[in-house]
């Protein structure tokens, strides 16, 4: 019963389809028998769907009466004998346009200005949701991480040397994987390992290749040191192997 | 006669205040309501609106009533409006688009014959046959948004209360009628 009412109510049909007495009738006689209140409550249901169709039958019944009822399927024929500009010129020949001014009031205005004032910046505006933003991205150079005390200059050098040995044996002339070559089980020495060679590879002692379809990075180290025109390549570097 | 003129010049003046009252837009949508009016112009406000109905006629406009759905004075909205409707070449100038207004007289003349009701995509089936489904989808929503067509939770559409105020829908459907015999003939 309540998937028929709301059939009805969700289409189109004749709401007088449904016939309110029988189904009244049926719910009367059952309703001794529903005990839980499961029962109750789905036979509620029925009744309010039964009353949504008595409000669509009497819907129906206004606009049947009323002069503006015509078979739809003569409307549709009538539609589409008629070119788009002579049902446009139909329209504007039963309209009447309303009259009005849009425009900004003295008090619009204040409340315009009270709202811009009062307005939290973008900043601040969901820090209680979701707490306060990360650092942003950005650039640590060699003489900042010297400074850190994560390198001195001695250890720089001599690990920057091991790291070009290591790729020049792995390489011997051919391309190896960069990310293989960094890999480290410990995520701060993969870092240092990608932060050394970038920077063999700045200074023309090593090569990068990429290749933007399969994503793969390669790189290989130079016997002599080159000199070309300086590209950047952005390369995110994960906690995973 | 002190007291005769006293009453003119109150008059006049809720008059000139029905006017601004109508003509500024309040709100998304134009209009004012009956509770509105009453707050503005006292009790006997359709007395008030009825001679400034009068007054903006040499003007070609006039103060039309949209029942509300209990038909109470507080739910009717009041508009200004034109009186006569545009001419085509006025409506044209003014930035409408021939095929948005034609959707939308097809669609108020299918859903006028489906009892006031029918699923929206029954309608854009039946657009379908005369615009392409761009145009459908963009002129419903829209006229959804600015009142002339209602839809409800189950995507059924209704005529909405703009059309009620602005078109007059007996006129339209018998334009539409008799125009298409004209067009059969030809």
């Amino acid at each position: 019963m309540i998937e028929l009412c709301r059939d009805v109510e969700s289409s189109s049909a004749n709401p007088f389809d449904v016939d309110i007495r029988e189904k009244l009738l049926i719910l009367k006689q059952r309703l001794p028998e529903l005990k839980l209140l499961d029962e109750l409550l789905v036979d509620a249901e029925a009744m309010l769907e039964l009353s949504q169709i008595v409000k669509l039958q009497d819907e129906w019944l206004k606009t049947r009466a009323s002069s503006l009822y015509i078979d739809p399927l003569l409307i549709q024929l009538k539609v589409k004998l008629l070119p788009k500009d002579a049902l446009s010129e139909a329209f504007i020949k039963s309209w009447h346009p309303v009259a009005q001014l849009d425009q900004l009031s003295p008090r619009g205005l204040e409340k315009a200005f009270v709202y811009w004032r009062d307005l939290v910046p973008i900043s601040e505006r969901f820090k209680d949701q979701f707490g306060t933003y990360g650092t942003r991205p950005g650039q640590v150079d060699y003489s900042e991480l010297v400074s850190l005390g994560v390198f001195t200059r001695e250890q720089f050098e001599t690990n920057l040397t091991n790291l070009y040995d290591e790729l020049m044996q792995k390489s011997n002339s051919e391309w190896v994987d960069y990310r293989e070559f960094i890999a480290d089980d410990a995520y701060e020495n993969k870092v240092r390992r990608a932060y050394l060679l970038a920077f063999l590879i700045s200074e023309g002692r090593a090569l990068l290749r990429t290749e933007p379809l399969t994503g793969k990075i390669w790189t290989m180290a130079l016997a002599e040191r080159v000199k070309g025109a300086p590209k950047s390549v952005a390369i995110s570097i994960t906690g995973e192997n | 006669m002190e007291a005769e003129s006293g009453d003119r010049a109150l008059l006049e003046r809720k008059v000139r205040r029905a006017f601004q009252v109508l003509v500024l837009q309040r709100g998304r949508n134009p209009g004012v309501k009956g509770w509105e009016m009453k707050r503005h112009l006292g009790r006997d406000f359709r007395k008030i609106i009825e001679v400034l109905s009068e007054d903006v006629a040499p003007m070609g406009l006039e103060v039309f009533e949209v029942k509300g759905a209990d038909e109470t004075d507080d739910s009717s909205r009041f508009l200004l409006r034109f009186r006569e409707p545009p001419s085509v070449s006025e409506a044209e100038t003014s930035g409408i688009r021939i095929d948005d207004l034609a959707v939308l007289a097809a669609t108020i003349a299918y859903v006028n014959s489906k009892q006031g009701r029918v699923a929206r995509r029954e309608v854009e089936q039946f657009l379908r046959e005369k615009f392409p489904k761009w145009r459908i989808d963009y002129s419903l929503d829209r006229y959804v948004k600015r009142g002339y067509l209602e839809q409800d939770d189950r995507s059924m559409l209704h005529i909405g209360w703009r059309t009620h105020a602005e078109v007059d829908e007996k006129t339209l459907m018998t334009l539409i009628l008799s125009r298409a015999q004209e067009a059969a003939k030809k």
